[in-house]
């Protein structure tokens, strides 16, 4: 099964063409992520050292409180925005489904959130969080006197705050998802629901949900992926306070990599990050191709 | 001479009582209710921001103190917006935010150019002229769309600076290019692994070589999805924040970097009208690009998600 | 089991009227089958029939219920639809419980129907699997299932064979017969196939445009079309037609054309004839033969032969006219030569030029 070795020009032609995605894949992403394993395990602090001291940034790095908060955030984040998210997506694409008239509408309004930056998203919830001039000021005005919408000042609720802030950019774009899977279903499946006597919320529940898991496995990856670089709408928002109160991981590696010169923990921190995504992305990502590979073979 | 042969066998029912009447069938249902008051609440909270944004835009400072939130403005101030742009104070510099405007149209431009064209280049050789280091490769950049940007800021801020280009206007370039390529890359693979074989077949056969083919025949085959790639690189470019901030240099922050500059690092009392004001000058180029590209956009969703 | 009658039933679709004032009565135990083209309105009727189309005037009633209004799933009735709509992420013996478990049947009602069903459809080893796992054939049987385990009084199916292949749409076509014997249900079924019509049915209803144009037992489908429409559509390959008059001749007619003449005496007249009138006389090709050219009905060129095995069919243009035969595959007709054909006068159909209606 030999094959025709290809012509000496065409040879040339294609390696120049590949060159860019050679250096990007084997230098500035292999060799960037190779070299960062590197420096975690030396000393480094405002300039790379050569020494070699083990895992003795990790260990420190778990020792940091900082850290340790960030990573508890994270976690907290994880919940409300990749499961609000979810759910508000779902919610979204199911009853966008419902021929509505001006679905259109529906979903231009729906969507519109994505082409706005972080930075931009973070400053108009910064402002309608104001106690005395947003959202509580305005509904206590009207006469709902008990109302309270002050979380970007308190601690314990921040992290809600920018989680909400998150939810609200990103639903659209997993509703986006979940309608076209939703429109993959055969129609017909609705029709024999109907004869069984499947109520609506019944049949999306136990048939067509189901039937969605590679969507949603897909839409969790994505949300995965943001929630880890998670960054600018939390610099904007509310600058990682009060004090502590939403530290992230990735302001706190940015945090230490520029202002505190502290390379080799920064580089550590981002070492667990990275692994932290594989080790959950890989098994994931392996489940839905199967999935994928199974239900394709029942059309 | 009927058509309708009547079944010999057929049972005569008794002639039944005319049909039961209609029972009546509300077109307006609770369900229907329901979906549609769902609907408009979530409609609310999302165009909630935008509302606010824009009125407190164009309010005076009194008014803004007076927090009216829902209030529309008594006399629009459009003056506010020629402010922000022209004379309003980000650090020390008054010269308002044209200049991040500027800045990023200058990144946006050629950024977007140049890595939809690498995008497209790549998905056209990986899909056409499969070698097994073009398969290798791909993987690499695959694996490496998951990779969190964190692990590869440092030592790209150090090749730049060994290479002298860091923190220029090159350097923020390059670095769009790179973290642009897995998404793009995978976009134009995919989009080619759908056109038929038997057209480069073809193509070959008439004597096309690797660029004849790809500038005369499979780059122009691709607009829908360079339409696509297009708009997702000038909505992620013109909106990054992070990128510009690190690697591009005072004289080329983007837009969205003095913006935050310019609504949190002011000294004195904060003036929202403006800060508002420059908010929406700075979303603007990314919604109107929403806007008119409608079903680009939600196409540009839906090909970004469907990873490998 | 129940019978069905429909009445005057109207039904639009968007602003496109499919079906106007049709009437339509099946008798219990009876295998209704609906034939025609694409587009003529089966699916649209059947669907209404389940409850998921409205109709816009009429009434339907199965059994002693008038069940225009009702919900699908009061009807009393059991569906399998073309692309079999099996719940994919579930296995078979969920897919076939689901409804009783929605309805709140006993466990042990539901595995008593599911296993009986299962029995009747060879489908006992398959009750794990999953439709990603099963062929064709059982994914078929298992929408089948669906429907009996619900203990209808009628099913409706939606062109189920015409996703199989042709071999497995025989064996299926088989099955279902057999099916209907063990149970003796009231069926209806639509296709567009002729031959599962044929095998399948008591009676087949054959439509076109919204309209039924016949409904009568295969025999009398086949043997005596209403119109040239089923006569056409009925039969492979179909009916031959010949343009011509009615002319009276020694006390009885005869059919004249260019091309063949005959004498159509002994046929049965719906309504007296008129001398010269313009009729159009269908011939199947299994009633043609033939003959040495003298004393034959016509004369034509042979132009082309299909052999089929056992049997073959010789295709003859006579003065433009394109007829085919059926025949013995022991003659053997040469190509271009000039062959006389006799037709089986009993077995013709004669019909209005005008109208297509049969005469």
């Amino acid at each position: 099964m030999a094959r025709p070795a290809r012509p000496r020009r065409l040879h040339l032609a294609l390696h120049a063409a590949l060159l860019p995605l050679a250096i990007t894949a084997l230098l500035a992403y292999v060799g960037s992520v190779l070299w960062s394993i590197r420096i975690s395990f030396s000393s480094s602090r405002l300039f790379p050292r050569d020494d070699w001291i083990g895992f003795a940034q990790y260990v420190r790095l778990f020792e940091t409180e900082r850290w340790i908060v960030s990573l508890n955030h994270l976690g907290i984040l994880a919940l409300v925005y990749i499961v609000g998210v979810l759910v508000l997506g779902t919610l979204m694409a199911i009853f966008i489904d419902q021929q509505v008239r001006a679905e259109s509408w529906f979903r231009t309004i729906f969507l519109y959130p994505y082409a706005m930056s972080f930075v931009v998203t973070g400053l108009i919830w910064q402002w309608l969080f104001n106690p005395g001039l947003g959202l509580q000021n305005a509904f206590r005005q009207m006469g709902w006197e008990s109302f309270t919408f002050d979380w970007t000042v308190r601690p314990d609720m921040v992290l809600y705050a920018v989680g909400l802030a998150m939810v609200w950019q990103g639903s659209g774009t997993t509703m986006a998802i979940i309608l076209a899977a939703l429109r993959g279903v055969d129609e017909e499946q609705w029709k024999a629901a109907r004869l069984d006597g499947v109520s609506k919320p019944r049949y999306y529940w136990s048939i067509v949900l189901p039937q969605l898991s590679p969507a949603y496995a897909t839409a969790f990856v994505l949300l995965a992926v943001a929630l880890v670089r998670t960054f600018d709408v939390v610099v904007v928002m509310t600058s990682g306070g009060p004090g502590d109160a939403s530290e992230v991981p990735a302001k706190f590696i940015i945090d230490h990599l520029f202002g505190r010169n502290n390379i080799g923990l920064a580089s550590a921190a981002s070492v667990v990050m990275l692994s932290t995504v594989f080790a959950v992305l890989a098994p994931l990502l392996y489940w839905r191709s199967k999935v994928q590979a199974r239900l394709a073979a029942g059309h | 001479m009927s058509t309708v042969v009547p079944t010999p066998q057929a049972t005569t029912a008794p002639v039944a009582t005319r049909a039961a009447p209609r029972p009546p069938k509300p077109w307006i249902t609770p369900a229907r209710i329901g979906v549609y008051a769902f609907l408009v609440v979530t409609a609310a909270f999302f165009l909630l921001p935008l509302y606010v944004m824009v009125i407190t835009s164009l309010k005076t400072p009194a008014e803004i103190r007076q927090a009216v939130l829902f209030a529309w403005p008594a006399s629009p101030q459009f003056g506010n917006w020629a402010e922000a742009w022209s004379s309003a104070c980000i650090a020390l510099a008054c010269e308002g935010i044209q200049g991040g405007f500027w800045n990023s149209v200058r990144i946006v431009v050629p950024a977007t150019i140049l890595s939809v064209f690498l995008g497209a280049l790549n998905g056209y050789a990986l899909s056409f002229w499969r070698s097994k280091w073009g398969d290798w490769l791909f993987a690499i950049m695959l694996l490496g769309a998951f990779v969190p940007f964190q692990v590869m800021i440092y030592p790209l801020v150090a090749w730049f600076r060994l290479g002298g280009f860091y923190n220029t206007y090159w350097a923020i370039l390059v670095v769009h290019c790179v973290f642009g390529m897995p998404v793009m890359t995978l976009l134009f693979r995919n989009y080619y692994v759908a056109v038929p074989a038997e057209l480069f077949k073809a193509a070959r056969i008439d004597g096309g070589g690797f660029w004849r083919i790809f500038f005369q025949l499979m780059l122009p085959m691709a607009t829908p999805m360079l339409i696509v790639a297009t708009i997702l690189q000038v909505t992620g470019i013109w909106n990054d924040y992070l990128f510009g901030l690190i690697f591009a240099g005072k004289d080329n922050h983007p837009m969205t970097v003095q913006l935050n500059n310019l609504v949190n690092t002011t000294f004195g009392e904060r003036r929202y009208h403006i800060d508002m004001a420059a908010t929406i000058l700075t979303s603007l180029v990314p919604l109107l690009v929403y806007f008119f590209s409608g079903r680009w956009f939600v196409r540009g969703i839906a090909a970004g998600a469907v990873k490998g | 089991m129940a019978s069905v009658r429909i009445d005057s039933l109207d039904i639009v679709l968007g602003n496109v009227a499919i079906l106007k004032n049709l009437s339509l009565e099946v008798a219990e135990g009876e295998f209704l089958v609906l034939l025609g083209p694409s587009g003529c309105g089966k699916s649209t009727l059947l669907h209404t029939l389940a409850g998921f189309n409205e109709a816009s005037a009429g009434s339907v009633r199965i059994g002693e219920r008038d069940v225009t209004w009702a919900d699908p799933k009061d009807r009393g009735i059991g569906m399998v639809f073309q692309s079999y709509a099996l719940y994919p992420t579930m296995n078979v013996e969920r897919n076939m419980s689901f409804g009783l478990r929605v309805a709140g049947v006993a466990r042990d009602e539901i595995e008593r129907r599911v296993n009986r069903a299962a029995q009747m459809l060879h489908l006992t080893e398959l009750l794990k699997r999953r439709p990603s796992q099963l062929s064709g054939g059982q994914r078929q049987r298992v929408a089948i299932g669906r429907a009996l385990v619900r203990d209808a009084a009628v099913f409706l199916f939606d062109e189920p064979l015409s996703n199989l292949d042709a071999k497995l749409r025989a064996e299926l076509r088989r099955e279902l017969k057999q099916l209907h014997q063990d149970l003796g249900a009231t069926m209806i079924y639509v296709t567009h196939d002729q031959v599962e019509a044929m095998t399948l049915a008591s009676r087949i209803a054959v439509m076109q445009n919204g309209r039924i144009q016949q409904i009568d037992t295969p025999q009398r489908v086949y043997g005596t079309p209403a119109n040239k429409f089923v006569a056409g559509f009925l039969g492979a390959p179909s009916m031959n037609f010949v343009d011509g008059r009615l002319e009276a001749a020694n006390g009885g007619w005869r059919f004249v054309a260019p091309t063949l003449q005959a004498d159509v005496s002994g046929y049965a007249f719906a309504s007296a004839p008129q001398n010269g009138q313009a009729a159009a006389l269908g011939v199947r090709p299994e009633d043609l033969r033939l003959t040495a050219p003298e004393g034959a009905s016509g004369q034509a060129k042979v132009v082309l032969v299909e052999p089929m095995g056992a049997r073959q069919i010789v295709w003859l243009d006579a003065q433009g006219v394109s007829l085919a035969i059926d025949t013995d595959a022991g003659i053997a007709p040469e190509l271009a030569s000039v062959t006389g054909f006799t037709l089986a006068s009993q077995k013709v159909s004669l019909f209005d030029a005008a109208t297509q209606v049969r005469l």
